[in-house]
């Protein structure tokens, strides 16, 4: 990858890309945002049209406590994976099978495993910090472009492989099991299945994501692209689409925010999607009003 | 009423709780086995610094010689600093630990590689000793010291190769960062070198016990 980073640190040098781009740490935060919006963007019109904002941020808790885990059994301090991957994964398992058997709403018992994994991550966090000084583990709170690695990229690029190639596979299923749950049972797709399929999905998306946004605010980008393309689109092709469109500008924004007041990536991502989000509601409220305006003119004709 | 909108009838069996929990355990048995064969394969790799370190650092024993004298000198001239900031409450101006001799900022009639242009440069509570080589191709040096701000609790992290404690107890954050040409460091204040093209220089590596 060194070759392909001085090609393009020349070519922002002759003036032909931006002058940020010399920095190898920028061009692996493009190429990250390239993938990330499209599988978080894919995935937020789901997420919100199935409920699961609260579960997401759920697991971006239970992330903390899998990299104080993966610390703890001495994984590397800048890709503790195991611990995440397999600590989030069965805290997944366990939550979607508690919600399902449950008889208290889902979001009490969400609240249970988020309150449960923090305390827990926590309490580990300060035996991690007998090992490691704790500014260690701040990245993966707060999420750093300067962290991620050539390593962290591929991983990255995997993963979005795979959960496009899936949820492209079973996305028809996915949608009306999420609008209609026993009409999607009745045309064959498996409830319960598919409920564990997309948490999982869900799960993975956000463990690969956490260098770059943080474990604190990873939600956001799950859910509030979707949020902002509800304000604007119009049927369900344009709901997924504004999606993807507002999580990459928000990724691209996030981006040049963070580079150039020097604030961690996660919460200038925010800040970029929180701008979109009450754009796009102005936008929507305009086009409301212009409706209304417009509705008695048509009706006198 | 049409064949196509005859209603028909579709059975849908849901699995019982036990049948779920089965197939749940039997996932997370998978899951299990996955992260283990991944961490006996991760961690059986002896390169363990190499590995903690992120893109912007790298472990002293990886530079050239010059490179070593030079982060040696540094660390040296950080202790004397570091004494003179205990006892005097401020941290000692270039020219005064020239004066004593003090390498790398004292003149080295010895020396065969670049002089360097070393200045204190301090803002709130950032301080960077800061060298500049007078030829190309030399990289440029940096000592960034960050005083805790005032009025916050005392750091509770243990003493590395990033955080030193003085005689009075204030615990510093203090790294050592090199930058590949550094005719084109800037000669303002590094308050995030990282973000700026340095490379941060390890003796052992970061987080550990020495």
């Amino acid at each position: 990858m060194t070759g392909f980073y001085t090609w393009i640190a020349e070519l922002a040098q002759r003036g032909v890309l931006p002058s940020d781009f010399q920095y190898p740490f920028l061009i692996r935060g493009f190429f990250c945002v390239l993938v990330l919006a499209p599988m978080l963007g894919g995935l937020s019109h789901l997420v919100v049209t199935r409920r699961m904002a609260f579960f997401s941020a759920a697991l971006g808790q239970a992330a903390l406590t899998g990299v104080a885990i993966g610390l703890l059994i001495g994984e590397p301090l800048n890709a503790p994976y195991g611990g995440m991957f397999g600590f989030c994964l069965l805290a997944t398992l366990a939550m979607v099978f508690v919600k399902r058997h449950a008889t208290l709403p889902p979001d009490t018992l969400i609240g249970v495993f988020h309150a449960l994994t923090l305390g827990l991550g926590l309490c580990l966090l300060v035996a991690v910090t007998r090992q490691f000084n704790v500014h260690q583990v701040e990245s993966v709170l707060f999420g750093s472009l300067l962290t991620v690695t050539d390593g962290d990229l591929a991983l990255l690029v995997g993963v979005g492989i795979l959960v496009f190639a899936l949820l492209v596979f079973q996305y028809n299923r996915l949608l009306m099991d999420s609008l209609n749950p026993p009409l999607a049972s009745i045309a064959g797709g498996n409830s319960a299945f598919l409920e564990y399929f997309f948490a999982i999905l869900l799960t993975v998306s956000i463990i690969v994501s956490l260098k770059i946004i943080g474990a604190l605010l990873v939600e956001a980008l799950i859910v509030v692209p979707a949020a902002a393309a509800r304000n604007v689109a119009r049927g369900t092709r344009n709901y997924l689409a504004w999606s993807v469109v507002v999580a990459f500008l928000a990724g691209v924004g996030g981006l040049v925010i963070s580079t150039k007041l020097l604030v961690p990536t996660g919460g200038a991502v925010v800040l970029a999607v929180s701008g979109i989000f009450f754009v796009t509601m102005a936008i929507s409220r305009v086009a409301a009003g212009f409706s209304r305006l417009n509705a008695p003119e048509r009706g006198s004709h | 009423m049409t064949p196509a909108a005859v209603p028909r009838r579709v059975a849908v069996e849901l699995l019982s709780t036990q049948q779920e929990l089965v197939h749940i355990i039997r996932v997370a048995v998978l899951i299990v086995l996955g992260v283990w064969l991944y961490l006996a394969s991760a961690l059986g790799d002896t390169s363990a610094t190499r590995k903690n370190l992120l893109p912007y650092q790298t472990v002293i024993q990886n530079r050239p010689d010059a490179d070593q004298r030079m982060f040696r000198e540094l660390q040296e001239a950080l202790l004397e600093a570091e004494r003179e900031r205990s006892t005097d409450g401020t941290w000692p101006e270039v020219p005064a630990l020239a004066d004593q001799g003090i390498p790398p900022f004292a003149i080295d009639p010895t020396a065969k590689n670049a002089a360097f242009r070393w200045q204190l440069l301090k803002s709130g509570t950032l301080v960077n000793y800061l060298g500049i080589p007078d030829r190309a191709g030399v990289p440029a040096w940096l000592l960034l010291v960050q005083e805790p701000d005032p009025g916050v609790p005392p750091d509770q992290n243990f003493e590395d190769e990033e955080h030193n404690k003085l005689l009075d107890g204030t615990m510093l954050h203090v790294s050592t960062w090199t930058y590949a040409d550094g005719t084109h460091a800037s000669g303002k204040i590094v308050r995030l070198p990282q973000a700026e093209g340095w490379t941060q220089i390890y003796a052992i590596g970061p987080g550990r016990k020495p």
